[in-house]
């Protein structure tokens, strides 16, 4: 545990620190918030202000874009060439991803606290009593994403292919999901499709606990990915290959 | 002398590429015993298969007589790799990257304090502890390497080519540092290109190439035995061995 913990604390100091991390989940989401609110200023009648809006479905998206900021810490003992070394150490490979996925969420759901601080105390968004909740939510979407992002980036050599891979996928559940603007089709095929967005759950949940007081699919939402982070990380875990950590490689590849 | 490590048929296979093939030999305790071979000898995949970075194919490791399969964490606790490339994170201070790597032994903070100070001073880094590793020449980088893998006091030390692109100076005091820390009783297994490296502090000497061992002598035996072949020098020797061909193939 003791170990564990120096890893926790040495990975957390880095993360919070890190210029992507504080761009991706700071700036990005702030500066989003900003010019969406903005531009749709309005558009959302009296109840619901534009900045209410996008603070709620774009601090999700912004998560999920995460997955690269999470491939690329991933690959940080490749880059530093240090893998060898804490490899030899008589640190096993589970402490050593554990240590770093949760390090990485907690690291990110700083950030994302502080997001949702800004929208409260700046922008007056109000969550209707149900912030707790939703940020809860939102850590457990960030351990998805960051699991994710680990298990890519120890087995990707390329980061780039990494963000060319999941970028398109990732703007795709946006649109679906609402991101941008409110979307809707009576069309069954396209609701079907918009189903299959996980951005459209996180968000139709948020909406539900907060305009309805229905927080039984915020809840379930919320385990769901526990459950999701719990299954990533244990494949991660059960895949996890020395040589790719030390290389960069794909899983599964042979040389 | 008491048998440290054991390596019994050793085989890595990437594909169809046979890099190791059926390697055997004995490290003694209080040895220091240089590895040398041309490049794709199978040096640097057989010290990756011993650090367990990399798996094997098939074979044996035993320590102190037994599995290393069995008993990974106590065999990596008494284990020091100084890899080939500067393994450091060069936003820590010296003294911060020593700390972190010496604490995942799992030693208590003071005790990694002092552990810290002792492989600083040992490579002549204490003065400068506090500075950021980027700002250190090529040579005082290496020592920082090293003095980050000999801060738990390993029993093993496995040196790749800990003095690749430095000055005589840093050489020389890597060289010391070497013979100080195997008359503190560290066993060290050391590999390099530099044959006046290898004459100069190994009392054994192991020559591969193409995956194999070609020799594994003493070094007093090693010049006997090939004196009657007008061979003196252990370059001379190596490149009998080796064959003078140029080696293009990667590590």
């Amino acid at each position: 545990m003791l170990v564990f913990m120096r890893l926790y604390a040495f990975y957390l100091k880095r993360t919070v620190k890190d210029s992507f991390t504080i761009g991706y989940s700071v700036v990005f989401p702030i500066v989003m918030i900003l010019l969406m609110g903005w531009l749709r200023k309005g558009s959302y009648g009296q109840e619901l202000s534009s900045f209410s809006y996008y603070t709620i479905v774009l601090v999700p998206f912004c998560i999920s874009f995460e997955v690269t900021t999470a491939a690329y810490l991933g690959q940080e003992e490749v880059r530093k060439h240090a893998a060898e070394r804490f490899l030899t150490t008589p640190v096993s490979t589970r402490k050593l991803l554990l240590a770093k996925f949760f390090a990485g969420v907690s690291a990110m759901s700083i950030c994302h606290g502080f997001v949702y601080l800004f929208a409260s105390l700046v922008l007056r968004v109000s969550f209707h009593g149900h912030g707790m909740a939703m940020y809860l939510m939102s850590i457990a979407w960030t351990g998805v994403i960051y699991a994710l992002g680990l298990w890519l980036g120890l087995g990707m050599k390329n980061f780039i292919v990494v963000k060319n891979l999941i970028n398109l996928p990732i703007m795709l559940f946006a649109v679906l999901g609402g991101c941008f603007y409110p979307f809707g089709s009576t069309d069954p095929l396209i609701q079907k499709v918009i189903q299959a967005s996980p951005l459209t759950w996180i968000n139709r949940s948020q909406f539900l606990a907060m305009y309805d007081s229905k927080s039984q699919l915020l809840f379930m939402m919320t385990i769901i990915f526990v459950l999701l982070c719990i299954g990533i990380m244990t494949l991660a875990v059960i895949k996890f290959r020395k040589e790719a950590f030390c290389n960069g490689d794909m899983f599964s590849y042979e040389k | 002398m008491e048998e440290l490590l054991n390596v019994r048929n050793l085989r890595k296979q990437y594909g169809e590429k046979l890099v190791v093939e059926d390697v055997s030999y004995v490290v003694n305790s209080g040895e220091i015993v240089g590895l040398i071979g041309p490049n794709g000898a199978g040096k640097s995949t057989m010290i990756k298969i011993l650090a367990d970075v990399e798996e094997k194919t098939d074979g044996e490791i035993l320590f102190h007589k037994a599995s290393i399969a069995n008993q990974v964490k106590k065999y990596k606790s008494k284990l020091g790799i100084v890899p080939q490339d500067i393994a450091i994170y060069e936003d820590l201070s010296a003294y911060d990257n020593v700390k972190f790597f010496c604490s995942l032994y799992g030693y208590k903070k003071q005790e990694v304090k002092e552990r810290a100070q002792e492989a600083l001073e040992f490579v002549g880094l204490w003065e400068r502890r506090k500075e950021m590793p980027g700002k250190f020449s090529g040579g005082m980088k290496r020592r920082l390497n090293i003095a980050c893998s000999i801060a738990h006091s390993p029993e093993l030390l496995i040196m790749d080519e800990p003095t690749v692109g430095i000055d005589p100076q840093s050489r020389n005091h890597i060289m010391e540092s070497i013979k100080k820390l195997n008359a503190k009783g560290t066993t060290v297994i050391y590999v390099s290109h530099y044959m006046e490296e290898i004459e100069e502090i190994c009392n054994r000497i192991i020559i591969m190439d193409h995956g194999r061992i070609l020799e594994d002598e003493a070094k007093d035996k090693f010049k006997e035995k090939y004196r009657a072949k007008n061979l003196n020098r252990l370059e001379d020797i190596f490149l009998y061995l080796t064959g003078t061909k140029l080696r293009d193939e990667e590590e």
